[in-house]
Order: C-alpha cells, then sequence, then structure tokens
C-alpha cells in the first residue's frame, strides 16, 4: 500500500483554469489568430490528463499539459504544411518544434500571457456581446452549454459569437504577431468594463444557481487581482474595481433567505456579511484614493462601503450615498443611476422627496420597461400612504419581474399597501 | 502477500465520442482516481520508461488493419463508438472482473461498454 498519495485531489476548478493558461500561453507562442487550434490543444491536453493522470499525477503536471498540447498544435501545424507543400516558413518566425520547454511554463510568465489574452479579448474590434463569451471561453476555461446557461443565451448564440469574436481576431492580427502587452495598455478601461460584466452576471443575475453565482464573481475577482498585480494593470481605477467586488461578494450569503427568496437591504442580516471580505474591499478603497482620478468604479465602490460599514440599515449614511449617486450619474450618465439616487434621498429625506428626483426625470422607453422603475415608484408611493397608485405601480412590477424569487418580494410589498376605502 | 493469480483479464472500453468541458473533465479524473484507488491491488497499470500510464488510446488516431498482406482502414466498431482504452486485471475469476469492469466510470458515458476477456498464460 503506498503511503503517500500517488494521484491526490485536484484544487477545485483546476482543470478550468488550468485550460485558460495553456490557452494563454499557446496563443502567445503561435499566434492569436490561431485561437481555435490553441483551445482544441488545451482541450486534448485535458483529456489525456483524466485516464493518464488517474493512476499516478506527474511530478509537474502544468507542463505535462503544456506539452500535450504544444505537440497537439505543432502535429496540425505539420499536417497542413504537406497538404500545402510549403517551403520552410519564414526563419526566425517559425516556432521551434519538439523541444518542451519546462521553462517556458514558469509562473510568472504565464501569469503575463494570461493578461495578454485578457487585453487581446479586450480588442475594440469586437462587438461587447462576444468579448464576453470570448473571455469566459478562453481565460475562464467554460464550455459553450456552460456560458449558454449562465448567460441565459442559445448554445448556437454563444457559438455565433465565438467565431464573430475569433474572425475579429483573425482580421487585427498579422500571423506571429505576439502584440507585447505594454502596447496594448490603452485598452485597460474596456478590460475594466468586461470584468464589471462577469462579475455582475454573477452578482446580480436571475440565475437560480448559487454556486454558478459565486462561480462567476470568484472568476471577476480573480482576474482582477492578477490585473492589479501587474503594471500595465495596477491603477487606481483597478483598486477601485476590487474595492466594488469585495463589498457586493462579502453580502453575496445574506441576500437570499432560507428558501433562496430575495432579501432587500433592509432584510438582511447584517451578521452574515463577511468581514474579511469587507476589509479587503476596504484596502483596495484605500489604495484606490491615491491620485487624482475618481472614475464610476470610484463612486461605486464608496456607495457599497457605506452600506458595508453601516452596522445597521437604520444607520446608514444616505446623504453621502445620495451625494455619490450624483457623482455618479456626472462620471457615467444614466436614468439607473438617477433611479438609485432617488431611493437614496427617499431614505434620507422621506419618499416625497424620493418621488420629486423621479419627477425631473423623463423616463426612456427601456427603462419603462424594467420593473424596478415600477418597483421603485410602487415602494416610494407605498411610503407616503398612496395606496392605490403603489398598488397600480407594484401590479405592473410584478408583470415585468423576471424571476420567481423578485416576484415574491414584490408580491409581499403589495401585500402591505394600504386598501383605499370604499 | 498472496501468489499472483495465474488468470488475468483485459478489460477493454469502448464509448461514443466524448468531449467534455473542462469542470466535467475534472469531475471524471476524480471517477477514474476513485475507482484506481479501490482496485489498486487488481488493476494492473502498465506504465512507460516515464513512469507514465500507457492505456489510453488515441480516438483521433487512424486505426489501421493488416490482414493477407494487406493494410486496410477500420475496423468501424457499429454506429459511433470508438476504442477508448483499456486496462489489465489480475484477479481469479470472471465473476470478480465484471465487479470491477461494473464499477468502471466508462459506464457513466451513455452507449459505453467494458469487454472483458479472459487472457492465459502459458
Amino acid at each position: 500500500m503506498p503511503t503517500a498519495d500517488p494521484a491526490p485531489e485536484l484544487p477545485e476548478h483546476y482543470f478550468r483554469h488550468e485550460f485558460g493558461r495553456l490557452v494563454s500561453v499557446l496563443s502567445a507562442r503561435f499566434g492569436v489568430h490561431r485561437l481555435e487550434l490553441c483551445e482544441d490543444a488545451a482541450q486534448t491536453a485535458l483529456l489525456r490528463a483524466v485516464q493518464s493522470w488517474s493512476s499516478r499525477l506527474p511530478d509537474e503536471p502544468g507542463a505535462w499539459l503544456y506539452r500535450v498540447a504544444q505537440n497537439h498544435v505543432l502535429d496540425v501545424l505539420r499536417r497542413e504544411r504537406r497538404v500545402e507543400r510549403h517551403a520552410a516558413e519564414v526563419g526566425g518566425a517559425e516556432p521551434s518544434e519538439g523541444q518542451v520547454t519546462e521553462d517556458a511554463y514558469m509562473q510568472s510568465e504565464v501569469q503575463d500571457d494570461v493578461l495578454r489574452l485578457l487585453f487581446v479579448c479586450a480588442d475594440p474590434s469586437i462587438p461587447p456581446e462576444s468579448q464576453l463569451v470570448l473571455a469566459l471561453k478562453t481565460l475562464c476555461g467554460f464550455a459553450v452549454e456552460e456560458i449558454a446557461l449562465r448567460l441565459f443565451q442559445s448554445e448556437e448564440a454563444v457559438h455565433k459569437r465565438l467565431q464573430r469574436a475569433r474572425a475579429c481576431l483573425r482580421e487585427t492580427h498579422v500571423e506571429f504577431d505576439t502584440p507585447p502587452l505594454d502596447t496594448l495598455a490603452d485598452r485597460l478601461p474596456r478590460v475594466h468594463h468586461a470584468l464589471y460584466l462577469v462579475f455582475n452576471e454573477g452578482y446580480s443575475s436571475a440565475q437560480p444557481d448559487r454556486l454558478i453565482r459565486r462561480e462567476l464573481c470568484d472568476e471577476a475577482v480573480r482576474l482582477t487581482l492578477l490585473l492589479a498585480a501587474h503594471p500595465v494593470g495596477a491603477t487606481p481605477e483597478t483598486d477601485a474595481l476590487l474595492a466594488l467586488m469585495f463589498f457586493h461578494a462579502a453580502r453575496f450569503d445574506a441576500r437570499v433567505d432560507g428558501t433562496g427568496g430575495l432579501l432587500v437591504l433592509e432584510e438582511q442580516d447584517r451578521s452574515l456579511w463577511d468581514r474579511r471580505l469587507v476589509q479587503r474591499g476596504l484596502d483596495h478603497l484605500r489604495l484606490s484614493a491615491r491620485g487624482e482620478r475618481f472614475s464610476r468604479y470610484h463612486a461605486e465602490a464608496g456607495i457599497a462601503a457605506e452600506h458595508c460599514l453601516a452596522p445597521t440599515f437604520a444607520q446608514t449614511r444616505w446623504d453621502e450615498i445620495a451625494r455619490l449617486y450624483e457623482v455618479l450619474d456626472r462620471i457615467a450618465p444614466s436614468p439607473l443611476h438617477t433611479l438609485n439616487r432617488a431611493i437614496a434621498i427617499a431614505e434620507w429625506q422621506g419618499p416625497r422627496a424620493g418621488l420629486e428626483v423621479l419627477e425631473t426625470l423623463a423616463p426612456p422607453q427601456w427603462l419603462l420597461g424594467y420593473y424596478l422603475w415600477d418597483a421603485t415608484l410602487g415602494e416610494l408611493h407605498r411610503r407616503t400612504g398612496d395606496g392605490e397608485r403603489a398598488a397600480r405601480h407594484l401590479t405592473r412590477a410584478l408583470e415585468l419581474a423576471p424571476t420567481l424569487a423578485e416576484k415574491d418580494l414584490l408580491r409581499r410589498r403589495l401585500a402591505t399597501c394600504p386598501v383605499p376605502r370604499t | 502477500m498472496s501468489a499472483p493469480s495465474t488468470t488475468n483479464y483485459l478489460l477493454l472500453y469502448r464509448s461514443p465520442p466524448w468531449n467534455p468541458s473542462p469542470e466535467e473533465a475534472q469531475a471524471a479524473y476524480g471517477w477514474w482516481k476513485a475507482w484506481m484507488q479501490k482496485f489498486s491491488k487488481e488493476i494492473i497499470n502498465a506504465t512507460d520508461a516515464r513512469g507514465e500510464a500507457i492505456g489510453n488510446l488515441n480516438p483521433a488516431s487512424k486505426c489501421v488493419v493488416y490482414k493477407a498482406g494487406a493494410v486496410t482502414d477500420g475496423p468501424y466498431a457499429e454506429g459511433k463508438e470508438v476504442m477508448a482504452g483499456f486496462s489489465f486485471v489480475a484477479v481469479d475469476s470472471l465473476e470478480q472482473a465484471i465487479e470491477i469492469a461494473k464499477e468502471c466510470p466508462i459506464n457513466k458515458a451513455p452507449g459505453a461498454s467494458v469487454e472483458i476477456r479472459p487472457l492465459r498464460r502459458y
């Protein structure tokens, strides 16, 4: 009986994260225009590992996978060359064959390559919805079905978006072109936005599976931490984004009750908020305050911090939150920010003050179809005692609400409306 | 240490082509690991000079048959099955070999099968 476990448990999501690392290193080596081949090669390596490793784990699993994946790419390239009867490729640009460089898989270089792929995914020519899909596939190692489930899209739609993204990359990248990371630095805002979107998919999603949502949030945090650790991404905005993510993540467990129903901030058990994550949020918030720049992530992180620091709902500094929403609305104008500002002002100065803010807003069509618009109006009218108006808005919100959890929440509100005397 | 049995068995795995996500592949690794550890005394792992397991067949590779002086393509299993791999087990009876085969993770793939062939040493 062996004393040491020859095939130990792998860390959670190891294969999925390793997929991302493999695709990053391979595409850095063989070119971004060969992205799909790199993905296939990574997949091949993982498949080989399934049975091969179950009797004995190799000493360097990462290097083992890289060797298999690299050989797959070289096999395909060799076959293509035979078919096309090419003479030897342009000297120097040809990837050297066969030799496995375990050193090539050194940790720090892999991190660089992962970040490079993140920036490559943020290519301006790739439409935003395709960007998200590409990042989830290549960097996070999710399969098409898994992405479809998480983004509420059909598998066909996800396939199309992937193909579109890869085609854009083929157009913008010449063969063997591996752009140095610092030349891509001007894409940092797009990278931030993509990471923000991934986090939001996990946090705000109507996805019923809590573990899936948590996993998406974790992926966003993982990649953003990688970004913050590298000169190209170590900016105050990245720290503000991290602060925002940590503050939201801290409250993750308290947002649902025992039966999976949604709880509003007022109802949440604050003892369930993860204090360590709040602290990490505060650390990054402090770091983000260096320098003069104040981005939308700074404003949002500040608002999230106010909630996380308030011992009870009643002690929340609503005046501060209202002020931050005003700043956010100026930096990144949106009716949603005005809506949230109205809610904050209502908490601070009463429901009529909140309603006054909403009256100044000319709601666009999409906002009128968004359940939170009617839910907010309904709630504020309920608080002023106007039961009839409240019921009307809450009923419309109930129709528009996307999930059962949100519908239940609204029904509870509706039930507390003062019934008009007839 | 008991004397090794004289009758060994070859398990041949067939399954439809498998294209798992990385997460699914990691789960499968866990099942294979558990199965191999449970029957570590019985499953004989063939390894090469590097200590790596032999026994995975490459489903994407070309399979040929040499017969009566000629090389032909094939053999093609019925439908979409491919030969996935093999293992040797050292047990004393067919019943024992079947018990091990029943728990093999290959069975999780719909349409998979395990062929159990007794071997004889001469």
